[in-house]
This record gives structure tokens, C-alpha cells and sequence, in this order.
């Protein structure tokens, strides 16, 4: 340990593609909610908030045969465990079920789909 | 990993795009908890490493360089954090996130995998880069 250790070098690997493929997101069975200036559904994009089960995750990736790749997390927004999951098991996050620390203003989080949940 | 530009990033490109308002140098930084990037994410969303040796990064427009394929994409030369020792506040860095250098709204922020500086020499190297697709 420092500083009787020995100095290391970390060179992660960054800057992987942003976006889902095109055909990939647009037959995915998990879409983002009308809006008022998108009024049909949309295909899923990385870091949108979604829902598994009972958990709150943030979309990371989806692949061949729709299985999406979830972090979830805690009532805090941290990192909890990342899964694998047909997309179809998923559904965006209404907006109480974005952790409240990394909530947006709830305009901003209406123009991306991420309604009050129904009363 | 993943490159989130969350929307307030994606707001900003329009408008340099569209010539409404000019971009601006940014400043690159490493955050240190352990969060995914997140479309509705702001700069505050993180919380910025400290101790160590650690300071940010200033990234200069004029530095990027951009190739034309497809996808398009800006690269920028490497950048390398040498700390002197553990952080302080948290130990561990989880990714990067990069801020307009005036307004210091977030661009786009990326996790990596996670390294915890310890030892007086330890590094992380990073080459920004983004890609138009």
C-alpha cells in the first residue's frame, strides 16, 4: 500500500458507440412514452431509466434477440447489480421511480417520457 | 462502456450545430462514486474526485481532432492522471464526465472499469474521444 507500493497504470477502455444500433432499438419491445413533441412512442436509448420488476435500472445496451442490459440501483442511484433481460420484461421508469437524488425537474423529465405514474 | 450525452449535452450540440450559441472549451473530470450515466443526468449528478494529487482537465476546441468516416468522430490526445497518493473523499474512481469549461453544463459522461489510486506514481490514462453516431 502507498506509498510503499508499487506505482500502477490504468488505461480503461472508453468512448464505445452511443448509440443502440438503429435496428436493434427499433423492433426492441421496450419504448420510450409519447411526449408533446414526440406523440408516438420511440425506440429506447442508452441511459434511459427503466423498470424491472420491482427495481429501477438504467438501460446500458441492447443486443441481438432484444435482451437489454440493465444497471440497477438503489433508492440513491448507485450501482447495485447489472443484469441481463429481455427487453419485453421492461418498461421506462415513471418519474417518482428515478431515485430521487438524480431526478430531474419533473418538465424536463415529461419532455423525455418519464410521466407521474397513474393514480 | 457507455457514452451517455444526457439531454442538456444534446441541446448544446443543436445549437453549435445550428450557429445559435458557440460551444465552449471543456473540462474534463473523473467522478468517484459508483453510478451509470444517465440521459437526465446534469454535472451535479457527480461527484467529483479530490485528493491524491487529482485536478481536472482542460480540454481546448482547437485540440480536437476529427476524422470524417462513418461514424464520424473527434478525437483528443491523451490525457494521464498521476496521483500521490488515495483520494480523499471517495476512494475509488468510477468514469469521467466532461463540463462545458465556462457554463459547466455536462457534455457527456462515460463509466469505465474502476481503479482506486493508492500508491505515490499510480496513473490513469485516458484519451478522450466521441463519436457522431
Amino acid at each position: 500500500m502507498w506509498p510503499f507500493g508499487k506505482a500502477r497504470k490504468h488505461v480503461p477502455q472508453v468512448s464505445g458507440p452511443r448509440a443502440i444500433p438503429t435496428q436493434v432499438a427499433v423492433t426492441s419491445a421496450l419504448r420510450r412514452r409519447p411526449t408533446k413533441s414526440h406523440p408516438h412512442e420511440m425506440p429506447p436509448a442508452r441511459g434511459m431509466w427503466v423498470r424491472y420488476g420491482d427495481n429501477t435500472g438504467i438501460l446500458t445496451d441492447i443486443g441481438h434477440h432484444d435482451i437489454a442490459t440493465v444497471m440497477l440501483v438503489d433508492e440513491h442511484g448507485f450501482n447495485t447489480a447489472q443484469v441481463s433481460v429481455p427487453s419485453n420484461v421492461l418498461r421506462q421508469a415513471h418519474f417518482e421511480e428515478i431515485p430521487e437524488k438524480r431526478r430531474p425537474h419533473e418538465t424536463v423529465a415529461v419532455s423525455m417520457g418519464y410521466h407521474r405514474r397513474p393514480s | 462502456m457507455t457514452l451517455v450525452v444526457p439531454q442538456a449535452g444534446e441541446v448544446i450540440a443543436l445549437k453549435a450545430f445550428l450557429n445559435n450559441t458557440a460551444g465552449q472549451d471543456q473540462t474534463l473530470k473523473l467522478f468517484a462514486t459508483n453510478v451509470t450515466p444517465a440521459e437526465t443526468d446534469t454535472a451535479g449528478s457527480y461527484t467529483e474526485a479530490a485528493g491524491g494529487g487529482y485536478a481536472s482537465k482542460s480540454l481546448a476546441g482547437a485540440s480536437w481532432t476529427f476524422t470524417s468516416a462513418s461514424p464520424s468522430h473527434a478525437d483528443y490526445a491523451q490525457q494521464t492522471w498521476t496521483f500521490t497518493g488515495a483520494l480523499t473523499t471517495n476512494p475509488t474512481v468510477y468514469g469521467y464526465f466532461v463540463v462545458q469549461a465556462t457554463s459547466g453544463t455536462l457534455l457527456w459522461a462515460e463509466a469505465f472499469t474502476s481503479f482506486t489510486p493508492a500508491n505515490n506514481g499510480d496513473q490513469i490514462l485516458l484519451t478522450p474521444k466521441i463519436t457522431a453516431d
